[in-house]
Formats: structure tokens, sequence, C-alpha cells
């Protein structure tokens, strides 16, 4: 039993970190294209073989598991890394799974952009789908709990939406066609939901490193702010938030990698657990910044958007507790004394 | 990273299983004070003879020098097979037994370690007082050097289990000039010397588990001094944090149960409005937000574990744990008091009355004893996000 990152998994971690911090820094979000995804970073991505991390040598892919992809996309999380990224990870698993080796090498290669979509009821009398990231998209992948689909997006008329998080792009569309591919089962969404808990995961850590660098040299009423047990105390609670949604990320990851009995519970729990740890910790750290934390040109805001563009991804909270509700119920023993 | 335990583990379990099943007691603890006294002596002294006692104690010293993956293998069995708590037996088996194994005379160990093992002396603690609670270093009761002895004046409080203790942990200022965490001993009082006096404070959940303790003129042998005198912060330090961190594994483990236990409540208590809880969306939501904390805080635990195997020790973690198991704990009452209605204000006299009542009001007790929820934050602020001190 070990449940912190061993030295080889830390080295992955390290190599994403230095590579992201180096070559995609959140400062590029400020500047005039927003930090809009390109062919030239899909490509450099693919040079360091990312989009293939879990997959199999012989499609071009890495041959790590579940756990070293929930350790990249915390650092995805942590810098604001391109959202573009795991629907193209998503796809090339999907792919691979429905025996179309040849998309998942051209996707593990950086060949294609793809879109991710979810069902939307909000804005039409039918349920349509919302898509993310479509800009220059070639395909659309669409995972559910039971069923993974692969769209070619050529067939598609999208219509484009403006996005809170202005470095991806949005769209919708009613239309309904077949799909490339598809997988059935739940085992693509448990990965897309542990993908996607580990960015809000790096997202909840960021904002606490901002917020308790800050409290250091921000000086009010001849002090530092972090001397004052109102700052102090809700900055240790955001720590508290990402220790446990830390563990459960690595507790869910090792699960799901071992196909252990419980992994849909444990990777539902971790959504839920980092569902909360980014809403509440961007909500303290835009507040605890005060006045310069609402501004366009602090940092804060982009995490907080970023934060909100991925809590509703492969489970908000009202979903996620139904479903926890109900996989405890299937599996609770009865009354024990 | 790896959830699996090695056969040694495994082996341990099956026998840690196989042994609890066959000697946990059937019967409750009493609630009644000297019943559940000797009740605590009977299960450590089972313990003892069953090759049980020490968990967490060094084999060197009598325990069974057990990893901290076999201590949690343990607790998950005791939790399992529903066998008896630390209870009494806390202050002894984790902080008394381990202060005196890392601090302690040769004479002290042979003397003392014996008797909080096979269950023969009960330990208390005598480190708060009235003006010093979460502030433990403004210690006031003093202790004067009188030849070999130390005279002890003043008054500690909040001491568990002192109606009964053999032996108290006591933590006094014996240079008068000294301030703060100087000038402090750590000492150990037999709790039928002269002069003490025990007095009860009954909680609020109508039992009496803690004491005011007076010492009037009580003179110690200064043979009980562990680490000398003027040592008593780096003594009482010494075994803060790994033993802080264990003590509510209890506790976490069983938040699990618990949850089971409020699940099957809910199949069988109506609401006001008459719908079983369980048809309750806002009940079951609530239930599954609990149940993933609860997972959390397991992953929590194995992180502490981890650490403890790789570098032999722990920092301020052990603080993030139980922040987040007595908050988890406290949501979890107060679910319950949402699905029993009029049934959770049926508490009588004490716990035997109402269970789950009992368990609400103690919930403050997880969150106030050990160092405060607020204490846990300023812990944290300081050395886990090194924030400037507030103090």
């Amino acid at each position: 039993m070990e449940l912190l990152p061993n030295a080889e998994e830390e080295s992955i971690v390290e190599a994403v970190s230095q590579y992201l911090e180096s070559a995609l820094p959140v400062s590029r979000l400020h500047g005039p294209d927003a930090g809009a995804w390109n062919a030239t970073i899909r490509s450099n991505i693919a040079d360091l073989g990312w989009y293939g991390l879990g997959l199999s040598d012989d499609l071009g892919g890495s041959g790590f598991t579940a756990v070293e992809e929930a350790l990249l996309f915390r650092e995805f999380g942590r810098y604001l890394g391109p959202i573009e990224v795991l629907p193209i990870v998503l796809a090339a698993h999907l792919s691979a799974a429905a025996d179309c080796s040849d998309l998942a090498r051209a996707l593990i290669s950086g060949k294609h952009t793809v879109a991710l979509a979810f069902l939307d009821y909000s804005a039409a009398e039918q349920p349509g789908l919302r898509c993310f990231g479509a800009r220059d998209a070639s395909y659309l992948v669409h995972v559910t709990r039971d069923r993974a689909a692969l769209f070619d997006l050529r067939s598609v008329s999208l219509s484009p939406r403006p996005c809170l998080d202005k470095s991806t792009s949005a769209a919708v569309t009613v239309q309904l066609f077949d799909p490339i591919a598809s997988i059935h089962g739940s085992g693509l969404f448990l990965r897309a939901q542990l993908t996607t808990a580990a960015m809000l995961l790096g997202v909840a850590e960021a904002v606490t490193a901002m917020i308790v660098a800050y409290a250091k040299q921000r000086i009010t009423f001849g002090k530092a702010i972090g001397s004052y047990q109102a700052v102090r105390h809700p900055c240790a609670e955001m720590a508290l938030r990402c220790e446990a949604a830390r563990q459960q990320l690595f507790a869910a990851a090792v699960s799901l990698r071992d196909l252990r009995n419980d992994a849909d519970l444990q990777v539902s729990s971790v959504k839920l657990i980092a569902n909360q740890a980014a809403r509440s910790n961007v909500d303290v750290n835009t507040q605890l910044h005060g006045g310069i934390g609402i501004t366009k040109e602090h940092d804060g805001h982009l995490f907080l958007k970023r934060a909100h563009l991925l809590l509703p991804w492969f489970g908000e909270d009202r979903e996620l507790l139904d479903h926890i509700h109900a996989l405890s119920l299937a599996s609770a023993s009865g009354p024990k004394g | 990273m790896n959830l699996d335990y090695t056969q040694a583990d495994e082996a341990f379990r099956a026998k840690a299983r196989s042994w609890l099943s066959a000697n946990v007691p059937r019967q409750q603890r009493p609630t009644a004070e000297a019943a559940a006294g000797q009740f605590d002596r009977d299960w450590q002294r089972k313990l003892y003879e069953g090759g049980w006692a020490g968990i967490s104690w060094p084999a060197t010293h009598g325990g069974l020098g057990l990893s901290a993956i076999q201590q949690l293998i343990w607790h998950e069995e005791e939790a399992r097979a529903g066998a008896p708590g630390l209870n009494s037996r806390s202050i002894g088996l984790q902080h008394g037994g381990p202060t005196l194994i890392s601090r302690g005379s040769s004479e002290q160990q042979a003397f003392h370690l014996p008797k909080i093992l096979s269950g023969e002396a009960i330990w208390c603690q005598g480190f708060s007082e009235p003006g010093a609670g979460s502030d433990l270093a403004a210690v006031s009761t003093r202790g004067e050097v009188d030849g070999d002895h130390l005279v002890v004046n003043g008054q500690k409080t909040w001491t568990s289990y002192g109606h009964y203790a053999d032996y108290q942990e006591l933590l006094v200022r014996t240079d008068p000039q000294s301030r703060r965490h100087h000038g402090l001993s750590w000492i150990i009082c037999d709790m039928k010397t002269p002069g003490i006096t025990v007095q009860p404070i009954v909680n609020m959940m109508g039992e009496r588990h803690v004491n005011v303790v007076f010492y009037d003129n009580v003179r110690i042998p200064l043979s009980n001094l562990v680490g000398g005198l003027g040592e008593g912060w780096s003594v009482a330090m010494s075994t803060l944090s790994i033993e802080r961190a264990f003590s509510l594994l209890p506790d976490q483990i069983e938040l699990l149960q618990k949850l089971d236990h409020v699940l099957d409540l809910s199949r069988r208590t109506r609401l006001s409005d008459g719908r079983l809880a369980i048809e309750d969306q806002e009940v079951t939501r609530k239930l599954a937000r609990l149940r993933a904390e609860a997972l959390s805080l397991r992953a929590m635990t194995l992180g502490l574990i981890t650490r403890i195997e790789r570098f032999g020790k722990l920092g301020p973690e052990g603080s993030l744990l139980k922040l987040a198991t007595t908050n988890t704990y406290k949501a979890l009452c107060e679910l319950t008091e949402s699905i029993l209605g009029w049934r959770f204000l049926e508490y009588g006299e004490d716990r035997s009355s109402n269970r789950w009542t009992y368990e609400f009001m103690w919930s403050w007790v997880l969150t106030i004893s050990g160092g405060s929820s607020e204490i846990q934050r300023e812990i944290i602020a300081d050395r886990l996000l090194e924030l400037p001190r507030a103090r």
C-alpha cells in the first residue's frame, strides 16, 4: 500500500509541469488570442507523447495507465493547460477500444483536433449537444456513463456560442447523426471523470498557492494579511480541500487502473470532492485578494472561469450525489449493529 | 502508487480477524463509572494475554513493533469486529507509555510499561488548566523542589478518566521565574498521593467523563521526573504528532460503518410528511456527500501512513486529518437529527437512552478536544502554509 506518488510518477509530474510553465505559461491567456489552441500547440504536445500516455506502445502510446493520466491532467489544471488535450486523449482511447487503430495512431500523433460534447437541454425543445473546443476540430467525442461515440464533424452543423473561458470555444448543435466509432460500458466515462477531477484539483491547488503567496506580501493595517485569522483560517480550509481531493484522486486512479470493484464509487467521489475543492477555492482566492482579484489583468479570474467550465463536465454535483447514493444502495451490506 | 497489501500484511489481517472474532466481549461497555473502568482493564488484560497489547509500541518495550500499515489493519479489524474503543486505555497506550519509551529512564520504563500493557494501570493526563487550554504553555500549577520531592500546588482540568486512573502525566511549572514553555517539568503522579482531590465535571450529555483535579501540597518523588527538571515542554511535545494522527484512526474507520447505520436508519424512519427518509432526495444526497467525504478521509489516512512509512515521521498533515474527520462526523450527526425528527428529542440521562442524540452532542467533544478546530487551522497556517505568525 502506497498512496503518494513514487519517484517514477513524480518524474512525470515534474516533466509536465516544467513544460507547461515554460511553453504554455498562464500569462499566455492574457495575450491577444487568449492562448487559443492551434496546430503548433497540438503537434508539440504530440511530440511529448501526452495523447497516448495511457495507450499501448503498438499504437504509438507510452503504455502508462489511468494513474499517470490523472497526474498529467492535474498539472493541466494547475497551469490552465489547453482543454483541447483531453478530448484528443478520450478519442484516442475510444478509437483504440473500437479497433480503429489507424485513427488512434493519427490522434496520438497529433493529426486532429477533437471537440468535446455534452448533452444539453438548456437551449432547445429537443436535447442538443454543447461542444467545447470545436474550432478547427475534425471530430467530436461524446462520452456518457454507458456509451462513448466519436463523430465526424464534417457532417455536423454547429452554431457558435460565446464561452466564459476565453481560452476555448463553444458551440451547440441539435443535429442527430451517426457515429464513426462507438463503444459501450462506463470505462471511458470513468477515465474522463477522473482526468476532469484531476484538472479541478490542479486549479484548486494553484489558487491556494496564489493566495498564500499574496497573503505573505500584501500589507494592510501595518501587517501582512496572512497574519490575520480572517485570512489564515480560510487558507487552511483551502489546503484541507486540496488534500482531500488529492488523496481521493490517487485512490480513485489506482482503483480504476486496477479495475477494482469500487472504481465507480471512488471515481464518482473524487469528481464530487474535486468539484467542491475547485468551486470553494476559486471563490476564497478571489475574495481574499480583494479588488485586484476581480480585475481582468489578474490571473485569479482565469482560474475561476476554468473551474466553472469544468464543474459540469462528466457529472455536476446533483448527478454525482444521486449516482453515489445508487451505488451505496447496491453495495451496502445492511445493518451491522 | 498501489492499494495492495503484502502477503505478510494479509496474513496479519487474517490472524487479527480470527482472534478478535473469538475474543471481543459480547456485552456493551457499561456507562457506570467504576464498571466502565474495570471493563477497559479487563479488555486490555485479554489483549495482553492474547499477545495483542502495544499495537503501536516498539518490540523492545514489550509492544508488537508493527508497521504503520499493520496498525491500520488492526484498527480496521477492531472496527469490523465491534471491539471496544480505547476509552480510558488511550492516555497510557497512546501518550504516557510512548512518552516514557522516548524520554523515560530505564527504571521508569521497567516499572510502568508492563502495567500499561497488561491493563493493570490506567493513566490520565494533567496538562490543561482553567487558564491553559489551547494555550498549553500558559501552565501555572506550581512544583517546588523540597529535598528529594516535588511539592505540587494548583489545579488541572478536563482530566478524562481522572476518577479511576492510577497514574497521571502531569505538567507543572517548576521555575516560578520562567515564562511560556520554559521552566516546565513532566512528572509521573500517582493518583493515590495525599493532597489530590478529583472533582467531577458532568458534560452536556449527562455523563462524567472529565474532572477537575486539585493539588494541595502533593509530594511526588523527584525520581518520577521524566527528562529532567525544566524539560517538560520538550517531553510533552515528544510524542504528539504521530499519536495524534493515529488516535483518530478508529473514529475515521468507524465513519464508513456509521454511514451504513444511518442508511439503514433512513430505510425505517419516517419523516414528518410520512415518507421514509430514504425517499427524500435531500437526505440521500447528504448521505452520498458524506460517503464521498468518508472515502476521501480514508485516502488521506493512507497518505499519512505512506508518509510515516517513507519518512518515519509526520508533519502537520495530521492536523488536516483531524479537522476533516471531526467536520464530517459532525455533519453526519446533523443528518441523523433531520432523519429522526421528534425521536431525536427523546434523550434521557445518558447515552443509553438515545445513541444518535448522544453522538450529536459528542461531535463537539471531537471538534474541541485534542486541539480545537481553530487550533488545527492555526497549525496548518503556520507549519504547512508558512503564513506569517499571528501570535
